[in-house]
């Protein structure tokens, strides 16, 4: 059957319908459209709390199981979308009119016409005259017929409180699924569902899930692992290759023997003195083992090209310094590439250090979730709570060395003014807490002299009056940018030295 | 807004004519019989479409009365017989008998038995024996008698109302199949209720009797019955017809379970005729020109009680026709359901 859109502008204050043409021009199938029209809607209105409980049923369902997956929010508006389908499916019925027997039999037999109008509708073989005396008959009847009294727009009151309750339901299951607050399968309970289920074991022997801090320290973990992975030394790894493979080349030397041992076994103290040795050997070589040594210097230079282009270069310029003769230029070069293979060692060891911490934290984090924050391993001296104390400490944004404790190895760590097991000791000699509690690598520069110790008297800990940037270190060297306050005065003084020293 | 009329007037004028005489005469008859309106309103039914009715009950019921009632409300020669053991067929059609001439001659003459009238009462129909009911076959289908090879054409109307006993009741004999087939509608005269008896008491113990006017002719009945037939019915009225006819036939896919289990012979196309026309009528009394569904469901029962017959396993189970009727009736669809 076709339909076409008619009237397209309302007339009579009707609503535009789609009308069927099967209705003929006649005035009995004219007066006919209308009626049909309101069964239709009558109908419709009928069957659609069932339509749309179902639907927004399905619609819910999809939304709390796409929640409860994870799936992602478009699958949510599409669950939506496919809830809305019906609504449209009933409007588009609502509007189109039906077929005109249809209609006839829905009026006969709602009003006990004995299939007057269905008679007329549908035809019959009887003759002309007999057809148009049942045709006028069924139209006075089409005429006394009250569309609104024959199909009120009246809907079962249960049909409509199962409607709303699924209605509503829905709307309550897109705004969970919305807010992200519904348990998600395969995934960490939401901070909030945790924290509600850590309230009711605050006060017992059970497990820390009850315990608040634990997710404080989960927090704690993961912004230290963030803070270590930003102070990561991008540079690290390339450097330790271009000193491996520079190494790999020296070995094969007779002269650079050693130093290319020290450099592919990753001692970097041992290479430096291996290079001020041979600076101060040279004076004494022939001319065919200063060639050889420069050859090899030539070819760890090549070898580290493009990896750390300092260390190259330093190699390059001793290379070049012996094959030319300059043995004073020489035993320099030889010097600055000790300088530079010390400056390679601490870079890569200051990584080494991150990596190993943030393996350790790694550990600690996987740990902690899997058994649902079942509190943080960290008794005295161990080296997991070490970690995680450090890591905490270097996380906690106000970790202005307010409670930090270390004594004998052990000791507790506080962040975010709770208590945490650690200590603090385990920290590589290059990596420091600044004031602001941050982990920092800083660059330890040797002197020539060896390191600068300082006698003061106890009353004298703390900056003292140190130029700021010129802070003494135990390590034989110094720290460079920084005033080394941290370092050099336990966490748990600062406070007790805020209040009786003044400010340097 | 109005219809076209023209050449309409007279046809609404004989419908109003139908409505006009079928009342006088239900109205007549009911003057004679107390209650039992639905069955006067189907015999005058059946007496418009043309029909034979068998109307079956116990005796004293009044069907003898009912019958001879519309023998006098219409104008129509009435012959009653009554079916005995003994009776022959020739004693209702007929016979050829010796006539001396005024020449000396010798001569058959057809002498017409009772057959020979428009309105035949065969009273206790299933008395007489098989051989004798057939005799009623020929007259009742073809309205033509056959006596040594000369046909009588019997005068139109001719109807034949037939009364019979409970099948159960002794001395009776089951109407063959091709007969019961033959009857337009089977109708079951019940007890009176307890006001129709009283009412019949004061009307037939009392000195007066009621007097029946003659109302109508045979030609009005033969009128009647020809515009009964111009009534429209549609499509999906007729399509219900043959659907109700259909779950009668135990073959047939569509046929009611009851049907499978207890139906041995279904209904005949005759039962589908006669509801069709019976629903015509009933249309046209109740003032319309369409037959409608309830119009077939009116002429229903009447018309395919008597045209079911039931196996051995519905008389163990004493399943009656009626039964499996309302059965069909409630699980049939009509269009539109």
């Amino acid at each position: 059957m076709r339909f076409e859109l008619a009237p397209l502008i309302p007339r009579g204050g009707s609503w535009p319908a789609f009308r069927a043409r099967a209705y003929g021009p006649d005035a009995f199938e004219q007066r006919l459209i209308p009626l049909a029209r309101r069964w239709q809607r009558h109908r419709t209105l009928l069957s659609a709390p069932r339509v749309l409980t179902i639907s927004f049923g399905l619609a819910l369902l999809v939304v709390l199981g796409a929640a409860t997956l994870g799936l992602p929010r478009f699958v949510i508006v599409l669950a939506l979308g496919v809830a809305m389908v019906p609504v449209a499916a009933l409007v588009a019925r609502a509007l189109v009119a039906p077929p005109p027997l249809a209609a006839a039999l829905a009026y006969d037999r709602r009003l006990a016409m004995f299939e007057r109008l269905s008679t007329a509708v549908a035809g019959s073989r009887a003759d002309d005259r007999m057809r148009e005396l049942q045709r006028r008959d069924a139209f006075e009847a089409l005429e006394a017929v009250n569309p609104s009294l024959a199909f009120p727009y009246r809907v079962p009151s249960a049909d409509l409180g199962v409607l709303a309750v699924v209605a509503a339901a829905l709307v309550v299951g897109m705004l969970a699924a919305t807010a992200d607050v519904l348990p998600r399968l395969g995934a960490p309970a939401p901070a909030s569902a945790l924290a509600e289920s850590l309230g009711s074991a605050e006060d017992g022997a059970a497990p820390a899930l009850a315990d608040p801090a634990v997710l404080a320290q989960i927090d704690q973990i993961r912004a230290a692992m963030a803070e270590l992975e930003r102070q990561r030394d991008p540079e690290a790894a390339p450097a330790a290759l271009a000193a491996e493979a520079a190494g790999e080349a020296l070995r094969r030397t007779a002269e650079g023997r050693r130093l290319g041992r020290a450099l592919d076994g990753g001692d970097f103290q041992a290479a430096a003195g291996e290079a001020r040795e041979l600076g101060e050997q040279i004076s004494g070589m022939n001319s065919t083992r200063m060639d050889e040594l420069a050859d090899g210097l030539r070819e760890a230079s090549e070898r580290a090209e493009g990896l750390d282009e300092g260390l190259a270069n330093q190699l390059r310029a001793a290379a070049e310094a012996l094959e030319a003769g300059r043995l004073a230029d020489a035993r320099s070069a030889l010097s600055q590439l000790a300088q530079e293979i010390e400056t390679v060692g601490a870079t890569v060891q200051a990584d080494s250090g991150i990596e190993a911490q943030l393996d350790q934290l790694a550990r600690q984090l996987a740990e902690a979730e899997a058994m649902g924050g079942e509190g943080l391993p960290g008794a005295e001296g161990d080296s997991l709570g070490d970690a995680a104390a450090a890591a905490a400490a270097a996380a906690a944004s106000e970790g202005s060395a307010e409670g930090s404790t270390g004594s004998q190895g052990g000791g507790d760590s506080v962040a975010s003014g709770q208590a945490l097991e650690g200590t603090l000791e385990t920290l590589a000699p290059e990596q420091r807490l600044n004031v602001d509690g941050q982990l920092e690598i800083v660059e330890i520069k040797p002197t020539e002299e060896g390191a600068e110790v300082v006698e003061r008297p106890v009353l004298e800990l703390g900056p003292g009056g140190s130029s700021g940037f010129e802070a003494s270190a135990g390590d034989r060297g110094f720290a460079v940018g920084r005033p080394d306050v941290a370092r050099n005065v336990p966490l748990d003084m600062l406070p007790m030295m805020d209040r009786y020293f003044s400010a340097p | 807004m109005t219809l076209a009329v023209d050449g309409s007037e007279t046809t609404e004028r004989q419908a109003q004519d139908f409505r006009d005489r079928a009342s006088a005469v239900v109205g007549e008859v009911g003057k004679f019989i107390v209650g039992q309106r639905d069955i006067v309103r189907d015999t005058v039914v059946c007496l418009i479409a043309g029909g034979n009715v068998l109307i079956e009950g116990v005796p004293g019921l009044g069907k003898t009365e009912l019958v001879r009632a519309l023998g006098r409300a219409i104008d129509l020669r009435f012959s009653r017989i009554q079916f005995t053991p003994d009776l022959m067929p020739a004693d209702i059609t007929g016979t050829n008998v010796v006539m001396d001439g005024t020449d000396g001659q010798r001569t058959f003459r057809f002498e017409p038995g009772p057959v020979f009238a428009n309105l035949v009462l065969a009273d206790e129909i299933n008395r007489a024996t098989p051989k004798t009911q057939a005799a009623l076959l020929e007259a009742m289908q073809e309205r033509q008698v056959t006596v040594a090879r000369d046909v009588h054409v019997l005068d139109p109307p001719f109807f034949v109302m037939a009364t019979q006993n409970p099948i159960e009741m002794e001395g009776t004999y089951p109407l063959p199949e091709a007969q019961v087939d033959r009857f337009m509608f089977k109708l079951v005269v019940d007890y009176p209720t307890s006001e129709e008896l009283s009412e019949i008491l004061d009307r037939t113990t009392g000195a007066g009797q009621p007097e029946v006017a003659r109302v109508a002719t045979g030609d009005d009945l033969l009128a009647m019955g020809a515009f009964a037939r111009r009534v429209a019915i549609a499509p999906h009225v007729g399509r219900y017809v043959v659907d109700l006819v259909k779950s009668t036939h135990p073959q047939d896919p569509v046929a009611h379970e009851l049907t499978r289990q207890y139906v041995r012979y279904g209904c005949s196309p005759r039962a589908a005729q006669s509801m069709v026309l019976a629903a015509k009528v009933y249309a046209m009394l109740d003032g319309r020109y369409n037959v409608g569904f309830d119009d077939i469901r009116a002429a229903a029962r009447p018309s395919m009680r008597h045209r079911l017959l039931l196996n051995f396993e519905a008389e163990a189970d004493g399943v009656a026709a009626e039964q499996i009727l309302d059965a069909i009736l409630m699980s049939t669809r009509r269009a539109g359901d």
